[in-house]
């Protein structure tokens, strides 16, 4: 009788606590289908995103690279455009070959990096959406946000370039 | 095969950090896209004060020349593209907040969707840059090599 009793206090408590926690699972459920979430139609558009992101990226380092190997083979052509640069948007004149070569060196890596950030962005959330890590979504979308603020400092070093040369 | 690997994409919850991450990028893109058109707004203005400035230039300048149609069709386009697409950022940013804020999926995938289409339009323009600077390129090397 009282093992009988016992089984059946058991019994009631394991359904009890096996049905709070189901309980639990449909309410957290239905807070995660009400919350925020990648679905398919959002999978879907940041799938194109990195895929023309790559594409950009890998256009941007090409570009970066003959930059390079133009400058390399054809430095008095580089001499020429570096100092008509730096006349015409950084007001230096008759700045010395080092500080030309400066310029260009930190130009390019900037460029590279920028566009970096930009591809890193398309490999993460290509792992992402492969492997359903959140993880990678917000390193991917880190990188995204660094690759927009670069990409306003320089509008906005290009605006007061060009506010101030208005007058 | 490779479609229904598609099809069974793991699925991806928005935690506080992605939420956070997202609020983020929306807020640079909108910072970007505002500075964007600022620029415009100035480079439109210095045009105009040139223009002014150089009186004599404007009453010597013939748009039916072929050159300077060429630089005024250049300028223009360059101009509307800058336009279009930084007015596309300030509606990513819009609709990214609009959808953290009211918690509204269609909205977040609206922004989302409007991010793909301005890196497909970028992507488009690279393409279309990359062709005519290597179509500069021949033509130079085709006229330094015939023409003298």
């Amino acid at each position: 009788m009282a093992m009988a009793m016992c089984y059946c206090c058991c019994r009631f408590f394991i359904d009890s606590y096996i049905s709070l926690n189901m309980e639990e699972d449909i309410l957290d459920d239905h807070l995660l289908e009400m919350d925020l979430q990648v679905d398919a139609d959002v999978a879907q558009h940041l799938k194109y995103s990195w895929k023309w992101a790559k594409f950009i990226s890998v256009i941007m380092f090409v570009s970066c690279a003959l930059i390079v190997i133009t400058a390399l083979l054809k430095i008095s052509l580089l001499r020429l455009v570096l100092s008509r640069l730096t006349d015409n948007y950084l007001g230096l004149n008759d700045v010395d070959e080092w500080v030309l070569w400066c310029i260009f060196g930190v130009s390019i890596a900037l460029l590279g990096f920028t566009y970096y950030l930009l591809y890193r962005f398309s490999k993460k959330i290509k792992q992402a959406l492969q492997t359903g890590d959140t993880a990678q979504l917000n390193a991917g979308l880190r990188s995204l946000k660094l690759f927009f603020m670069i990409a306003t400092i320089f509008a906005m070093l290009l605006v007061i370039k060009n506010i101030i040369s208005l007058f | 095969m490779e479609t229904t690997t598609n099809n069974r994409a793991p699925h991806l919850n928005l935690d506080a950090t992605s939420k956070s991450e997202f609020a983020a990028v929306a807020k640079w893109i909108n910072f970007n896209a505002i500075a964007a058109l600022v620029l415009l707004g100035i480079t439109v203005l210095s045009i105009i004060i040139i223009f002014l400035k150089l009186g004599v230039f404007v009453s010597q300048f013939d748009p039916l020349e072929a050159h300077s149609t060429g630089i005024m069709i250049g300028v223009m386009i360059r101009l509307t593209a800058s336009l279009l697409l930084n007015c596309l950022l300030l509606a990513v940013a819009v609709n990214i907040k609009k959808g953290l804020l009211f918690t509204d999926q269609a909205q977040l995938s609206q922004g989302v969707k409007r991010l793909a289409f301005y890196f497909k339009l970028t992507g488009l323009i690279s393409i279309i840059v990359l062709i005519l600077v290597i179509l500069g390129l021949l033509a130079l090397t085709f006229l330094s090599r015939y023409a003298f």
